[in-house]
């Protein structure tokens, strides 16, 4: 029992009741200014009853069922409760059956709270006087109204503030056990059902396949161009004599290679922090605003990028822009993994174009002979998969190929809405 | 020794030239081919009669494994293969030494081991890199139902040999253990490949893991 008074959690616990104490006196004071109303309309009693009822239950339920409700609540649970919910943190209520669940919730927490709140209000409010009951003068004290104790001045007095603290013993006992069946009911009443518990491990297994994938790629690509830096350094450093042109070609594919594998990493580190900071799926991603730094980042390894932009992109709905923005990064990724010359040499040319058709991404850059007859490296043109599944999504088309000696993506993506915005 | 050459295939033009540039700065060893792909192999190795091939294991057409099946069974006498892979844990390798391949070499090898595994397979006097191999073997073997090589006939001698064989020891270090004639020893190593219907020593060696005849433990 002495372990319970000590523990942290049993205040923490009995301060998230008395914030449901709290709301439910917040509720008491619009109920008791709508029934004092009510009393002035004279009303038949069995109606006066029903409104009654409809006034105290109905707002704490409509409020239960407000979204944020359930995001505000699983924090309290969280940090004063103490309870670990498998989805963290607990979001607002998406669908009926999550606000339906917060709606009950939020109710148990008034009621718990509220019953919790008028005991700790005796129990400290009288508690007060009693304790100070032995030090009063002699006679007879109101206690509440109707309710009296008498101080004789003797040792006799003592078991009034030796009640107090019985009282507010038993207080805090009952509040850690009130706590302690909200903090078992939370995880099953507010925390996710079975069902969203299924799904929500289906995410996360798909959110690790994922990274799992993108290991995968940057291990084959960075390990393929450490491979062939180090074959190229040893062969530069045995021929350095004898051939030098041979040791200085050999410098400049280490240097692009280790080049590209250095973009390749930053890129996949780029993704999986995003992945990582919480709520990711919510931060604003990079649209085609955006573009101008995604140019002069790819601008900063080498490559010239030479930009052309028509039509009032800024008009574009967000969905459309945020996934032109990731095909043109996959674009201008590709170019640099699979183009087979040194970044120095790389030209790619980008072309954005809103019109009545709809949005047109085009992408060209020239690939060297070797490049462009295996076009295919293991591991490689899962970033086109990758737009071409995006552009799917979008009921979009892609066209890419070689044309002539020039690799060309192009990408339409459909616009219904922005076309009336155009002069 | 005489002269080796070698045909290396490799999808990267890079890692082509790279280690042409290495293997060509011996005085004995000379690339006499290249390939950047499986499907290309046979038509090279026909024209140029190499005694090594180096294989990539990963190759967009034709892969490492299949270019190796494709040689060995096509060409007469087929040369030796040397896999060439960027991983060391890579499942690729060991299906490579099941379909005839006579050893692999990490593109991470600092050349002057690149220069010896090649003088090692063209003279096939040892096993390369005995101990990798049987961690390869480890790692895909079952050990579960050993079939042993009861059935193949070997003698004592012939049994002891290819013990000392997956050791890793060269055909003077086994005479010198039997306290036998390197001739002798030859021989023995000879009559074995041929009892087990093996192409080289790594092929005897990877057999004699799979029927348990050598404990991988």
């Amino acid at each position: 029992m002495a372990n319970v008074l000590v523990r942290g959690s049993t205040y923490l616990r009995w301060v998230y009741l008395l914030l449901g104490a709290a709301l439910v006196l917040a509720f008491i004071l619009v109920d008791s200014a709508l029934i004092s109303l009510l009393n002035e309309l004279r009303l038949p009693a069995v109606l006066i009853g029903v409104v009654v009822v409809l006034v105290i239950v109905v707002p704490p339920v409509v409020l239960g069922l407000l979204p944020a409700v359930r995001e505000v609540e699983g924090i309290a649970v969280e940090s004063l409760l103490g309870v670990h919910f498998e989805e963290r943190p607990l979001g607002p209520a998406r669908t009926w059956p999550q606000r339906r669940r917060t709606t009950t919730w939020f109710c148990l927490h008034l009621v718990a709270g509220g019953f919790v709140g008028v005991l700790s209000t005796i129990v400290f409010g009288l508690g007060a006087v009693l304790l100070a009951a032995p030090l009063q003068s002699r006679g007879s004290h109101e206690l509440i109204p109707g309710i009296d104790y008498t101080v004789h001045a003797r040792w006799t007095d003592y078991w009034m503030p030796l009640a107090a603290v019985v009282a507010i013993l038993a207080l805090l006992l009952l509040s850690s056990a009130i706590g302690a069946l909200l903090a078992y009911a939370a995880p099953r009443v507010l925390g996710p059902t079975p069902a969203e518990r299924i799904e929500l491990l289906e995410r996360q297994t798909a959110t690790l396949a994922e990274r799992n994938r993108l290991a995968r790629e940057l291990h084959d690509s960075v390990g393929h161009a450490l491979s062939l830096v180090t074959i190229q350094a040893a062969a530069a450093r045995r021929v350095l004599a004898t051939d030098p042109a041979f040791a200085e070609n050999a410098l400049a594919a280490m240097e692009t290679s280790a080049r590209a594998a250095l973009a390749d990493l930053d890129h996949v580190l780029g993704l999986l922090r995003e992945d990582r900071r919480p709520g990711a799926e919510k931060a604003p991603q990079a649209t085609l605003g955006d573009i101008t730094r995604l140019v002069e980042s790819t601008r900063a390894g080498g490559i010239s990028v030479a930009v052309q932009r028509e039509g009032r992109l800024e008009e574009l709905p967000a969905a459309v822009s945020r996934e032109a923005y990731r095909i043109v990064q996959e674009g201008l990724t590709n170019a640099i993994r699979h183009a087979g010359r040194p970044a120095d040499q790389l030209e790619v040319a980008l072309s954005i174009n809103l019109g009545t058709n709809g949005l047109r991404l085009e992408l060209t850059n020239p690939v060297t002979a070797a490049a462009s007859s295996q076009p295919a490296r293991a591991g490689g043109g899962t970033g086109l998969a990758g737009i071409r599944e995006r552009v799917a999504v979008l009921r979009g088309s892609v066209e890419a190929g070689l044309v002539r000696d020039q690799w060309r993506l192009a990408v339409t993506l459909p616009v219904a809405v922005t076309t009336k915005g155009r002069p | 020794m005489n002269d080796v050459s070698v045909v290396v295939v490799d999808d990267e033009p890079l890692i082509r030239s790279g280690l042409r540039a290495i293997i060509d700065a011996e005085p004995d060893l000379t690339v006499v081919g290249e390939a950047g792909d499986g499907a290309e192999v046979l038509a090279v190795v026909r024209r140029t009669r190499p005694h090594v091939v180096l294989m990539d294991v990963r190759m967009p057409a034709v892969d490492g494994i299949q270019a190796t099946r494709l040689l060995l069974e096509g060409v007469d006498p087929a040369p030796r293969v040397l896999v060439v892979t960027t991983f060391e844990n890579d499942d690729y390798v060991y299906d490579a030494l099941r379909a005839g391949a006579s050893g692999f070499l990490l593109k991470r090898t600092p050349p002057d081991d690149i220069i010896a595994a090649i003088r090692t397979v063209a003279s096939s006097e040892s096993l390369l890199f005995p101990e990798a191999i049987r961690a390869l073997a480890l790692a895909h073997v079952s050990t579960q139902h050993p079939t042993g090589l009861e059935r193949y006939q070997l003698t004592e001698r012939e049994q002891e040999v290819l013990r000392l064989m997956a050791k890793g020891l060269s055909n003077a270090e086994i005479a010198a253990e039997l306290i036998l004639g390197v001739q002798t020893i030859k021989t023995h190593v000879a009559n074995t490949l041929a009892k087990l219907g093996a192409r080289d020593r790594t092929q005897a060696v990877i057999l004699a893991y799979e029927s348990g005849f050598v404990s991988l433990h």
